[in-house]
């Protein structure tokens, strides 16, 4: 098996290179997913938008994401089964890619976690079998870039995801925050009450609900939320207000407050 | 001054509101239950509001845009609850000692509340399905507070 690091992306929500950001061991993402590749695969090579060199497999379908790095690396090894890892996933560990591993065998076209929050496949955490190709070459004609919708098509083996947060990404800074928390054993428990309106009221079924979580920020919070009640509305473009009035995700959490998380709006 | 409300808008009481012997332009907004979005025939809307968030992000709009425009006064009025066709779901009445100050005040309210004031809409249509609109405002814009 071939192991490719996924280092090309734009990190536009983190606003920083998030293969350069250091969470454990002094290592860089882009170092720290190397190593766990290493221990799991034959040959590591890394995905970027653009470059050459050795081990270097840049992006043959322009600049289209990560499934374009799939079947960058698919056309570069047609025959190899490859173990897919984005290099923003610091809770990951290499017992987990060893877990893909062995469940994996090669009549499956693929094999993945199914995320805890969601229960869709994380296909950036995942192997891709050879005959996964012609449903990731397909969905690049047609214009379809989500990798999760290609595995959620194709056959394959769906592992239950090892916890709410081990394949927690670094999209945003309040879930560096959610995840250095995890890392350095800060967690601390609180009790806070949530209020939902509109649509979220129907999706959680309650206009409110105490709540005692173990997260940081409002956005570890709503994660729990959407794991909790199955919810698969994402955070991105909503805002959140603490005691009546906006705040920043970043917020840190404290016993006894109140949270409004707000979908966009539609007034007027 | 935003207020939400669950009752009938009557724009002439909001118009009275913002008459001043020193106004020598009045504009006014109305947002009206239209009978089709994106070609689907639409039965009625329903309004809800985070209340608390929504008269104080209302009322720090109305704030903001009266200074930047040299406004006399402004008030607004949005409606919750279940809405028929036709009926009105915002009013918003701006006076100003000249036109240009209030047409533009006006325009400029309309368009922040759409964008950052907690309120919801969801469309009824008239083949018995609903959904809850997206602002498209959203997905373009990274809000910030």
């Amino acid at each position: 098996m071939k192991g490719l690091l996924l280092v090309g992306g734009k990190s536009s929500r983190m606003g920083t290179d998030k293969s350069e950001m250091i969470f454990r061991d002094g290592l860089t993402q882009r170092e720290r997913g190397t190593q766990l590749l290493e221990s799991v695969c034959d040959e590591v090579f890394i995905s970027v938008a653009e470059g050459s060199g050795e081990n270097i497999i840049p992006d043959a379908f322009g600049n289209i994401g990560p499934l374009g790095a799939i079947a960058s690396a698919q056309k570069h090894s047609p025959d190899a089964t490859w173990l897919i890892l984005a290099c923003d996933l610091p809770l990951i560990e290499q017992n987990h890619l060893a877990d893909l591993a062995s469940a994996h065998s090669p009549d499956i076209k693929a094999s993945y976690y199914n995320s805890a929050t969601d229960g869709l496949p994380e296909p950036l955490c995942a192997i891709w079998s050879p005959s996964s190709a012609l449903a990731v070459t397909a969905a690049i004609i047609s214009k379809q870039r989500c990798p999760r919708s290609v595995l959620g098509k194709i056959t394959g083996r769906g592992l239950e995801a090892p916890g709410l947060w081990t394949l927690a990404n670094t999209n945003t800074e309040a879930d560096a925050i959610e995840i250095r928390a995890r890392i350095d054993g800060s967690i601390t428990e609180k009790t806070v009450t949530v209020s939902y309106f509109a649509q979220l009221r129907e999706l959680t079924g309650t206009s409110s609900e105490n709540i005692r979580t173990e997260s940081t920020t409002p956005a570890g919070l709503f994660e729990e939320i959407r794991a909790k009640h199955s919810i698969s509305l994402k955070r991105k473009g909503m805002m959140v207000a603490i005691n009546g009035d906006f705040t920043d995700w970043t917020h840190p959490l404290k016993d006894g407050e109140e949270i409004v998380f707000i979908p966009p709006v539609a007034g007027g | 001054m935003f207020q939400l409300t669950d009752q009938t808008i009557d724009p002439r009481a909001l118009c009275d509101e913002v008459r001043d012997h020193t106004a020598g332009g009045f504009a006014s907004f109305e947002g009206w239950v239209r009978n089709h979005h994106q070609g689907r025939d639409v039965a009625s809307l329903e309004y809800e509001a985070f209340p608390a968030l929504a008269e104080k992000e209302g009322n720090r709009i109305l704030e903001k845009i009266c200074a930047e425009h040299d406004i006399l006064m402004a008030r607004c009025q949005h409606r919750t609850g279940h809405l028929q066709i036709g009926e009105i779901a915002i009013a918003i009445a701006v006076s100003a000692a000249h036109r240009d100050a209030a047409f533009n005040a006006c325009r400029a309210i309309i368009d922040q509340i759409k964008f950052t004031v907690p309120i919801w809409k969801k469309e009824h249509y008239t083949d018995g399905t609903s959904i809850w609109v997206k602002c498209h405002n959203c997905a373009a814009h990274n809000h910030a507070h």
